[in-house]
């Protein structure tokens, strides 16, 4: 490809993801829908597979981005489902296909005028460069399919039919490529305990408990400071007075889990979900979460969705000197959580709410005024 | 079906060798070798360039890569590529269409990720092998911007 062209397509690659960045952030939840119907139709045909005696207890569910789809112009991610093996099942077998053309839109774009473009190169690129180019981008669009289905996921899987599908005790819903780059949106271990996790939590590893399965496990009381529990998934989980000082909690599903009295000062929270979490007297201060990406200079990952504390109980929550932005708060109970004051003009509270917090310093309830 | 076929795209002359033994190395004169970088698998011998071959050997273990080396003496460039070695293995079923490619491959279930490589070659009446290759393998070319191919599935 000559130099020319490849900066162009390069700056051009850059621009459209950062155009994907917006619609991902300003549309997301258009989004959800999409991913949660098809998700459940997989779910029943699965279900009828395996009541059919066509299929056993599954281990692996993939929704898989194929590069062979995107040659013919498929915009479509294959579902696949695996016994134990994963990808050395011999009888892996596809249940489906996903349609994601929608959320494609900036990658036609980007394919379209680099087409445009390669005319004017009066033969210097071939639209075999062209097509190898744009095969590289797609993994990064893809990432937005990836996070939207990661962030839609979880209400189906407290539900019908996913319930009913008969899977392995260890199973995984994965998303990416195949037998290359997979995120596990969703991982079930039904063999975990808390005191064998605790003791693979004093490990302290790096990124290893990722999307385990930690969910009604007790952790209450427990030293779990400067520990990466980055999209772990702590949902009902007992963590009263628990110690997350310091801790990578990245998009940690802590929904509905019980955070009493939890310590969670300097932790960086980014698009972590405590939705209906108990997090009464739970300590914040000083910790991190941002919305988007940092800047718009080189696109590197998905932004950021906003840390959600929806239907929260925050009553006497400590926020001062949180550096937490775009936060959503609805329908959080705020009984006497503390704000500094200067902070206020960052989160987006009812007026209700507004009424019920406390500022550090003044000594009443603001609605006691 | 989990299975592609694997074909040269563009046209390009490349000299042979009279009498090249297979399994031996093979040296030959080219003028202007920057026509290769262009190709990442030449269909006429079943060669692969080097940045292909660093993958390919991933799915064929313990196999003898012989090298196949294009010179310029004039220009002093050297491009090397590598025979793809003799692969045994052949599926329990093949069906071809009436054009003469295969449009089918049936794998015995107990040879999937075992004997059945990912990689493997069909004879050809008409010319040089086919070269099929499975989902695994195409999905791993396609992703790394190999140029000079495609990848029809059967």
């Amino acid at each position: 490809m000559v130099e020319q062209f490849e900066k162009y397509a390069i700056r051009l690659r850059e621009q459209k993801l950062f155009e994907m960045e917006k619609i991902y952030q300003e549309q997301f939840p258009d989004f959800i829908p999409l991913f949660q119907r098809h998700f459940n139709e997989i779910c029943e045909n699965i279900i009828k597979l395996q009541q059919a005696n066509e299929l056993n207890e599954i281990s692996y569910l993939e929704y898989t981005l194929l590069y062979s789809n995107l040659l013919i112009k498929k915009e479509t991610a294959e579902v696949r489902v695996y016994n134990e093996k994963w990808y050395f099942d011999s009888r892996q077998r596809s249940v489906g296909h996903f349609d994601f053309s929608a959320l494609f839109t900036k990658y036609h774009e980007l394919s379209e005028e680099l087409m445009a473009y390669r005319k004017q190169s009066a033969g210097k690129v071939s639209a075999q460069e062209v097509k190898t180019f744009l095969l590289s981008c797609a993994g990064s669009f893809y990432s937005y399919i990836i996070s939207t289905f990661r962030f839609s996921i979880l209400p189906c899987l407290e539900t019908e039919p996913f319930l009913a599908v008969c899977r392995a005790k260890r199973f995984e819903i994965n998303v990416g490529e195949y037998m290359s780059f997979t995120e596990a949106v969703y991982k079930e271990n039904r063999q975990r305990n808390a005191e064998e996790s605790l003791l693979w939590f004093s490990q302290r590893q790096e990124y290893d408990y990722a999307f385990e399965d930690f969910t009604k496990l007790d952790f209450s009381g427990a030293d779990l400071s400067e520990i990466d529990l980055r999209y772990s998934d702590l949902r009902y989980a007992k963590l009263i007075g628990t110690d997350f000082q310091d801790s990578m909690l990245f998009g940690t599903r802590f929904c509905h889990a019980n955070l009493k009295d939890a310590d969670l000062r300097y932790c960086m929270i980014h698009e972590a979900d405590f939705t209906g979490a108990n997090l009464t007297n739970a300590k914040f201060t000083a910790a991190e979460a941002f919305a988007g990406v940092p800047d718009h200079i080189k696109w590197k990952i998905t932004g950021y969705q906003p840390v959600r504390f929806c239907n929260a109980n925050l009553t006497g929550a400590d926020f001062r000197r949180t550096q937490i932005r775009d936060a959503d708060f609805t329908g959080a109970v705020m009984d006497g959580a503390v704000f500094s004051e200067h902070q206020l003009i960052y989160f987006k509270l009812s007026e209700k709410q507004r009424q019920s917090i406390r500022i550090a310093g003044q000594k009443t309830y603001r609605n006691e005024e | 079906m989990d299975y592609f076929l694997l074909r040269q795209s563009g046209t390009i002359q490349i000299p042979r060798e009279k009498n090249h033994q297979a399994g031996e190395p093979s040296v030959r004169i080219m003028e202007n070798t920057a026509s290769l970088d262009k190709f990442d698998y030449l269909s006429a011998e079943a060669l692969v360039s080097d940045r292909m071959k660093l993958l390919l050997e991933q799915y064929l273990l313990e196999q003898d890569w012989q090298p196949c080396a294009f010179v310029d003496p004039q220009k002093k460039t050297e491009k090397t590529f590598w025979f793809l070695p003799p692969l045994s293995y052949q599926p329990e079923q093949v069906t071809f269409s009436s054009s003469g490619l295969p449009c089918a491959v049936f794998i015995k279930e107990e040879d999937f990720a075992k004997k059945s490589p990912g990689i493997f070659c069909l004879k050809n009446p008409k010319g040089s092998p086919f070269v099929i290759v499975h989902l695994s393998v195409a999905e791993s070319i396609l992703r790394r911007g190999y140029c000079g191919l495609e990848l029809q599935r059967i």
